[in-house]
């Protein structure tokens, strides 16, 4: 009876701690939306505030207005895509390339594309803006784009996942008469849909999220990206602290939208960027 | 039965031709690599070795920024920093996801909820992280006006010496924990289940099989996670650009943010470009680690 009782209490103080803790985790976030919503004077109010009163959706109208913010989020959506469009094609192709051809150097190439893998971003960053300074893409859409679109993590994983595909698929077409792009095209890619949508997810994430880069090789506003344009807003406008909220608010929603729907996925990416080390 | 010439030659031609086609598929990603991997590695190994700012161009000088490394009492600070930032967030980081994974990977009401809430950190942009722990940790911010009241104390979390490199660790764990649960829950779902059962008919008590089984089995797992977090952690940036911009007075300036000061505000590229050769042989070191160590640890279940 007494051992039922004891086991029926640390199942209620397990369930407490991992409930204090798991909303401990969501505070942070609860409490930015909740404060993009608030007047200026209630963001530092005692006891603090969770249901915004008064709800005043014009700080975000007003947040725009002090910046481009819709310019940045597109800006950052452009170059997402477009670097996940490439990194998908490009890895799935070379992925297929190193897993199913047999040409001379084939594994001392492999081993090249894995070894960038190991090296830090920091180590690149100065010669690589020389580079792109020398391309004249400084200021521009192609140098936020080309130096990322391509991903050494994604050739890895897309030959892992290619390596399990049966090469009797790739034969049978053949016989069909199907050339090497069109056993590409038309039978490996359609297969690579798994690893390819959490590598895509994965990737947009990694542009959506990086600072370091847009900082380097961007300096007009209306070509920043929101994690850069965040940045400075908070440079300008670092005590207006309900208007930064909306503006970071404005950044995660599609995000946190994106996990809602895909959450399975986001779950498999992270597994699979935890593979990258 | 022999083949003839011409048909042997054929066949060959058939499997040349054929497999050139690999090396098409991978072409423009080496071409990739070469210009904006393989080309600027040796190039910042290069840089190194000069001094160069960027208008000029760059002046060979051997060592000096090497030698000059060594007597930079900034450079000194942000590596020490730097270590303390990888230590103490991957040991915290280690315990609580680890933690976590062993309560997430049963099964009990509610489950898939409170894990997405441990969760969702991960997904947040490090700027948006950054902004909003700024003001939480604002002195009149949320957290003085309730955790600060009840224990009576009200720190200056980023603008005190002492305190803010932990303010930004603490970060560093909130958002890390959920990610690190996820790959640790992976690790203890590939445990088989007869190891426990096996466990319990030897009468070992739940706490036993986890030191006994659990432990030894989740090695592989436990190594790459603490060495991937050291390595993520040495490369740090985003927080302490956005929260502190290294300050006060260099308390929370790591090696990652030292290289972008040194190359991008002091145009001192040749110089900036050694403490990255620095921070270039630190994570050598720790991937060879890891990749002996997972060579070597692989567990069969056989």
């Amino acid at each position: 009876m007494s051992e039922r009782i004891s086991k029926l209490s640390l199942r209620t103080l397990g369930y407490t701690v991992l409930i204090i803790g798991g909303l401990l985790m969501a505070f942070p976030l609860v409490w930015m939306i909740s404060s993009s919503l608030k007047l200026p004077d209630k963001i530092f109010s005692i006891p603090v505030q969770i249901i915004p009163n008064p709800v005043r959706f014009q700080n975000y109208l007003e947040a725009a207005e002090l910046a481009p913010l819709g310019r940045y989020f597109f800006n950052s959506v452009f170059v997402g895509l477009a670097i996940t469009a490439s990194t998908l094609f490009f890895s799935t192709m070379a992925g297929y390339g190193f897993a199913k051809y047999k040409f001379w150097g084939r594994n001392v190439l492999f081993i090249m594309v894995l070894s960038t893998l190991m090296i830090p971003f920091q180590v690149i960053m100065i010669p690589l803006f020389v580079i792109v300074r020398n391309f004249g893409w400084l200021n521009s859409y192609q140098g936020l784009i080309i130096p990322a679109c391509i991903s050494a993590f994604g050739v890895f994983l897309m030959r892992q996942y290619i390596l399990t595909i049966p090469d009797e698929l790739m034969d049978a077409a053949r016989i069909d008469g199907a050339s090497e792009p069109g056993i590409f095209w038309h039978v490996i890619l359609p297969l690579c849909k798994a690893p390819m949508t959490a590598l895509g997810i994965f990737t947009f994430l990694d542009s959506w999220n990086n600072l370091l880069w847009p900082l380097i090789v961007i300096t007009k506003v209306e070509l920043r990206p929101l994690a850069l344009g965040l940045t400075e807003y908070q440079t300008v406008h670092g005590t207006q602290y309900h208007y930064l909220m909306a503006a970071a608010t404005m950044a995660t929603i599609p995000i946190l939208i994106m996990f809602i729907f895909l959450q399975r996925q986001f779950i498999r990416g992270v597994l699979l960027s935890g593979m990258k080390g | 039965m022999a083949t003839s010439p011409t048909e042997h030659r054929s066949r060959w031609n058939f499997y040349t031709r054929r497999q050139i086609w690999g090396f098409i598929f991978v072409l423009p990603v080496m071409i990739f690599f070469t210009i904006f991997a393989f080309y600027p590695m040796l190039s910042a190994f290069y840089y190194s070795l000069t001094d160069y700012n960027l208008l000029k161009p760059p002046v060979f000088n051997g060592l000096a920024s090497y030698e000059r490394l060594l007597t930079d009492s900034r450079f000194l600070i942000a590596l020490k920093n730097t270590f303390v930032y990888a230590i103490g967030s991957a040991i915290p980081i280690f315990v609580i996801s680890l933690g976590l994974a062993l309560v997430f990977s049963r099964e009990f009401r509610g489950r898939n909820l409170l894990r997405t809430l441990y969760f969702a950190p991960v997904i947040l942009a490090g700027v948006v992280v950054a902004m909003v722990w700024r003001v939480i940790y604002h002195p009149y911010g949320p957290l003085n006006s309730t955790i600060g009241q009840l224990l009576n104390i009200a720190p200056n979390w980023l603008t005190d010496r002492a305190v803010a490199p932990w303010s930004i660790i603490g970060i560093n764990v909130w958002q890390s924990v959920g990610f690190y649960m996820i790959i640790f829950i992976a690790g203890l779902q590939a445990i088989p289940q007869d190891f426990y059962d096996a466990a319990k008919v030897d009468g070992a008590s739940s706490w036993q099989s986890f030191w006994h089984v659990t432990l030894p089995l989740l090695k592989p797992t436990s190594l790459f996670v603490m060495v991937i977090t050291l390595i993520n952690c040495f490369q740090a940036f985003t927080y302490q650009y956005v929260m502190t911009k290294g300050g006060p007075s260099d308390a929370t300036n790591v090696i990652g943010l030292y290289v972008y000061q040194n190359a991008f505000q002091y145009l001192r590229m040749g110089y900036a470009a050694a403490i990255s050769v620095v921070l270039f042989i630190i994570i050598i070191i720790l991937t060879l680690v890891q990749l002996r160590v997972t060579r070597s640890e692989e567990v069969s279940y056989v």
